[in-house]
């Protein structure tokens, strides 16, 4: 019925099989995000049969790296008395693929996702909340930037 | 200061080779005329057409003014000036240059309507015209500007 | 600005010429024309010496470059250098449209200029709307003017005088000069703002505010920009607010609030960063607040980090402060972290086996004035699986052990005691064990040779299933919710659908771009099969269907829409609905609608309009579905001339209206920069 399994035709890039994952810059003042962005980069190129990932010592034939660029917080939603009861948290990620001789840029973008997490007047639990927003927003962003790389048809 | 700094002694003798020569000593000139070379220590004139005016005085003959016309090129060291007219006043060292002159020397460029050049002061004039505006261009030297 | 290339042939025309070969000087006079590359001088008389590439003109001076021009009577330049100066000048920038005149205007360099008693205007025209004249000013082209002695003059009438003024001349945003702002609002009465810019070296500079509130106060502040070593940047913002003793704020004197934002590496690849926000009273931001996101804070939070990156592992250090903004909170209770540390090692695959390792560990010190103290370590290994069964599916068993370690002075809190929280040392470990199981197939649609030629839908569907024993956690400390892990017997299940568009124009590379990404999700609870819906706060087997739709009709249209349906109440939990259309930086429209069963019902509106040029219109609305009021009107009119504007903003809120005006010159456009606004990059 026309569809096939992805991953599975030509490597987009010509001789790029084996890609690392290098740790992503953090640009922002919001710290462990770049190694949110950096895990969840490395399971979405790891479980797809697309590429087969390294460490980045070894022989890759392409680098995956980038910057996290920035982090914004804003209040998106308030209650009948004008008290806010949503944030949403946005990030914007520069990222390139270079072949691992460094002379070529084989990909780059800026990506971007946002996520939503709830005010709580535990203060705490709104820290964890947020925190839990920021992983599931790196997971997303994550799964689009691997969209956007391997967009070619 | 530029390489081979051009002198110019206008007391030494001037050699003149071209195809014929007339004499005129009533007038006291001589004509030179077909591919008239004429030099005088390091200055070559060529030109189509070379006129000699001189004073009689005694036994020597003392040149006054020597006129060039035709494709006129006077070569000094890597100066070379062109003209269809060149006028040499020995007595002052001048020499005017005229129709369309230029006077190149190394990459730089001089050209306007007439032309004067000061031998012994090492001065030169270019004046404009109606047809021709004067026109210059030179290179400035490599790093003893600053 | 295009630097002129000093070795380039000069090419000369004049009516006259004479050249003295002993000093190697030519002189030139009669409409003399003199072209050095992209430079070019044009004078009655100029007077060029070879050999140290200067030269004098006289008469009708205009010496022109890419960046714009410089007249005069009378010039001495230095071609190899690009400096000189110009007396009876005038000067013009295009780039930043900058009119300069002076007695004497000095060009040092390439992008530096100096003028002795002259002005300095961006307006065109004969008679410009405003100048500054001054003494002396020195420009630096894509920098700064800094005028000292300064008349500002409207038309030709001077109108206020200052000893010194900095008027920033960068890009077309961030130039400009902020004049007073007058304004009036019901809570603050009337406002003045004065705003004073002083450049203190090429890296720093500092805005200095002044705010009159006729109800309130005089209130002083400062803004400080640095950037140090290329790469350690930063704002600091400081307000002090004294009050004037009035019926509505007696209680007002002496208010502080401050704001550092820092980003910066220091040697031995360490990066700090510091988001640090503090303020005295915490109704300090309902009074100042310029926008909603600001009046309706609801606590204010301090990050101060450290970082450092050794290849995959990853040690970040922070402290971090909180204070909550809501009345009737005991600030003394709020957990404080001081310090935490985080160590994490990447996902790093083990050699060449599909098997993926990675740890992840936080150690925190919480500290409060009252209550309970005490300090948690959690510490996470985890091994990851990633395999191909069959080349079609993609199965990922996750396996992790979190183990947790308390210390806490639990007898010292009344409400831990009576929880039955023991004191001391208590720890506890557990299993976290899940497995995905996805795949993903792709079909390509062929639709026309240009423009969207081709279309590809990729499905993805996606099961995890993930257990958590049961852990007994009663007699542990609570310092915040993950402290108590629930155990979990879940299957989550999602699908997601993709719409990727190919978009070819002739001559450049394909545009991909995602048109349409639909997400459904959904949790059947496995343990609440077999046990009493009961034990589970009435939690249902089937969790909300969540459902995540994007469409990008255009480069420049969105529309994102977020949904979770509740299958067992047939209702929805949540509904977000968002629509955005961007055709140029000056006309745009968002709207804004979310949903949310228990809270809120909100709709926000913001529309920015250039119908109308040269007035701009910005109109914002947030209004409460539920009680069908409205919580805010904003209306900006920005009339903008070639070279000032005027603002006009009037914000009605539910306890406060206010009108603000500002008049600023050039390109600023930043309305409410009075200093009670606690800036930041």
């Amino acid at each position: 019925c026309g569809y096939h399994l992805s991953g599975q035709g030509p490597a987009r890039f010509a001789g790029v099989q084996r890609l690392a994952v290098e740790l992503l810059e953090n640009r922002t003042t919001e710290p462990l995000i770049e190694v949110y962005l950096t895990n969840a980069l490395r399971d979405e190129f790891a479980r797809r049969p697309d590429y087969e990932l390294v460490d980045t010592g070894d022989l890759a034939d392409a680098v995956l790296q980038g910057r996290v660029h920035s982090y914004q917080e804003g209040a998106v939603a308030y209650s009948p008395t004008d008290a806010i009861t949503e944030y949403r948290i946005a990030l914007l990620a520069d990222v390139q693929l270079m072949r691992a001789d460094g002379q070529e840029i084989l990909w780059q973008g800026q990506v971007s996702w946002q996520e939503e997490y709830r005010v709580n007047p535990d203060r705490a639990a709104q820290d964890v909340a947020e925190r839990q927003a920021q992983q599931e927003l790196c997971r997303r962003l994550a799964s689009e930037i691997f969209n956007r790389i391997v967009d070619d048809f | 200061a530029q390489e081979g700094q051009i002198q110019h002694d206008s007391g030494l003798p001037v050699q003149v080779v071209a195809n014929q020569l007339q004499v005129d000593d009533v007038r006291g000139l001589f004509v030179f005329s077909g591919q008239v070379q004429a030099r005088q220590d390091q200055a070559t004139i060529y030109a189509d057409k070379l006129t000699v005016f001189y004073q009689q005085q005694g036994s020597k003959r003392q040149i006054e003014r020597v006129l060039a016309e035709g494709a006129v090129r006077i070569v000094q060291l890597d100066r070379v000036a062109y003209g269809e007219r060149a006028e040499f006043f020995v007595a002052e060292a001048r020499i005017e240059l005229g129709g369309a002159p230029r006077v190149v020397q190394g990459e730089n460029e001089v050209a306007g309507e007439t032309i004067r050049l000061y031998l012994n002061e090492r001065r030169s004039q270019v004046e404009g015209g109606s047809q021709q505006r004067v026109r210059a261009l030179f290179v400035p030297e490599h790093g003893d500007a600053s | 600005e295009v630097a002129l290339d000093s070795d380039a042939p000069v090419a000369l025309q004049a009516d006259e010429l004479s050249y003295d070969e002993q000093q190697q000087l030519y002189r030139a006079r009669g409409a003399v024309e003199l072209r050095q590359g992209a430079l070019q001088l044009n004078a009655d008389t100029v007077r060029y010496h070879v050999p140290t590439s200067t030269a004098e003109a006289q008469g009708q001076v205009r010496l022109t470059d890419p960046a714009g021009y410089l007249h005069g009577e009378q010039m001495q330049l230095n071609l190899a250098q690009e400096t000189g100066s110009v007396t009876a000048a005038r000067g013009f920038f295009s780039a930043y449209n900058v009119h300069l005149w002076g007695d004497v205007i000095e060009k040092q360099g390439p992008q530096r200029y100096h003028v002795r008693q002259g002005a300095f205007t961006t307006c065109n025209g004969e008679v410009p709307d405003w100048k500054f004249g001054a003494r002396e000013i020195d420009v630096t082209v894509g920098g700064m003017a800094q005028a000292r002695h300064v008349r500002f003059y409207l038309h030709d009438v001077p109108v206020f005088y200052l000893p010194y003024l900095a008027y920033p001349v960068k890009t077309e945003r961030e130039s400009g000069f902020l004049l007073p702002l007058a304004g009036y609002s019901d809570n603050r009465g009337l406002q003045l703002s004065l705003a004073y810019y002083q450049v203190l070296a090429d890296n720093q500079d500092l805005t200095l505010f002044v705010d009159h509130f006729s109800k309130m106060g005089l209130g002083t502040g400062a803004e400080y920009r640095y950037l140090f070593g290329g790469d350690n940047r930063g704002t600091l913002n400081l307000y002090y607010i004294s009050s004037y003793g009035g019926a509505a704020y007696n209680d007002l004197s002496d208010r502080f609030a401050g704001r550092w934002q820092h980003w910066g590496l220091l040697p031995g690849r360490l990066r700090l960063t510091a988001d640090a926000e503090y303020v005295s009273e915490i109704d300090y931001f309902d009074d100042f607040g310029s926008v909603a996101d600001e009046y309706d804070k609801e606590e204010v939070e301090s990050t101060l980090a450290l970082n450092r990156a050794w290849g995959d592992l990853n040690l970040t250090g922070l402290v971090q402060y909180t204070k909550d903004l809501e009345p009737l909170v005991d600030n003394d209770r709020m957990l404080q972290k001081l310090p935490e540390l985080h160590l994490n090692y990447l996902h790093s695959r083990l050699g060449t086996s599909a098997l993926y390792g990675g740890f992840d560990g936080v150690a925190t010190q919480f500290w409060r004035r009252e209550g309970s103290r005490g300090s948690r370590l959690e510490a996470r290994p985890h091994l990851t699986g990633f395999f191909l069964a069959g080349g079609a599916l993609e199965v990922e068993p996750r396996l992790a052990y979190r183990q947790r370690l308390y210390f806490s002075s639990a007898h010292e809190d009344a409400d831990w005691a009576a929880a039955g929280i023991d004191d001391g040392f208590e720890q506890t470990g557990n299993w976290e064990f899940s497995t995905r199981v996805a795949t993903r197939l792709d079909r390509v649609f062929q639709l026309a040779d240009s423009g969207l030629t081709r279309l590809k839908h990729s499905i993805e569907p996606e099961v995890t299933y993930g257990y958590v024993p049961n852990r007994k956690q009663s007699d542990l400390p609570w310092f915040d919710p993950a402290d108590r892990i629930d155990h979990a017997n879940r299957l989550s299940y999602a699908l997601v659908n993709r719409l990727v568009g190919k978009f070819v124009t002739a001559g450049q590379q394909p545009l991909y771009r995602e048109l349409v990404y639909l997400r459904l999700a959904q949790d059947y609870d496995l343990w609440l099969d077999r046990h009493e819906r009961s034990q589970r706060y009435d939690q249902e087997r089937f969790s909300p269907i969540l459902t995540e739709l994007i469409l990008r009709p255009t480069a420049f249209w969105y529309v994102d829409i977020d949904a979770d349906y509740d299958p067992a109440g047939k209702a929805f939990e949540y509904f977000n609905a968002e629509t955005g259309l961007e055709q140029s930086f000056d006309r745009r429209l968002a709207l804004s609608y979310r949903y949310d069963r228990d809270d809120a019902e909100y709709l926000a509106t913001r529309l920015q309009a250039d119908l109308l040029k040269p007035l701009y219109v910005t109109y914002e609305q947030r209004f409460d579905c539920r009680q069908r009021q409205r919580l805010e009107n904003v209306v900006y009119l920005e009339y903008r001339s070639q070279c000032w504007s005027l603002f006009v903003g009037y914000r009605d809120r539910q306890d406060d209206q206010e009108i603000l005006v500002r008049f600023a010159l050039g390109g600023v456009s930043q309305l409410n920069r009075s200093g009670s606004r606690l800036g930041g990059f």
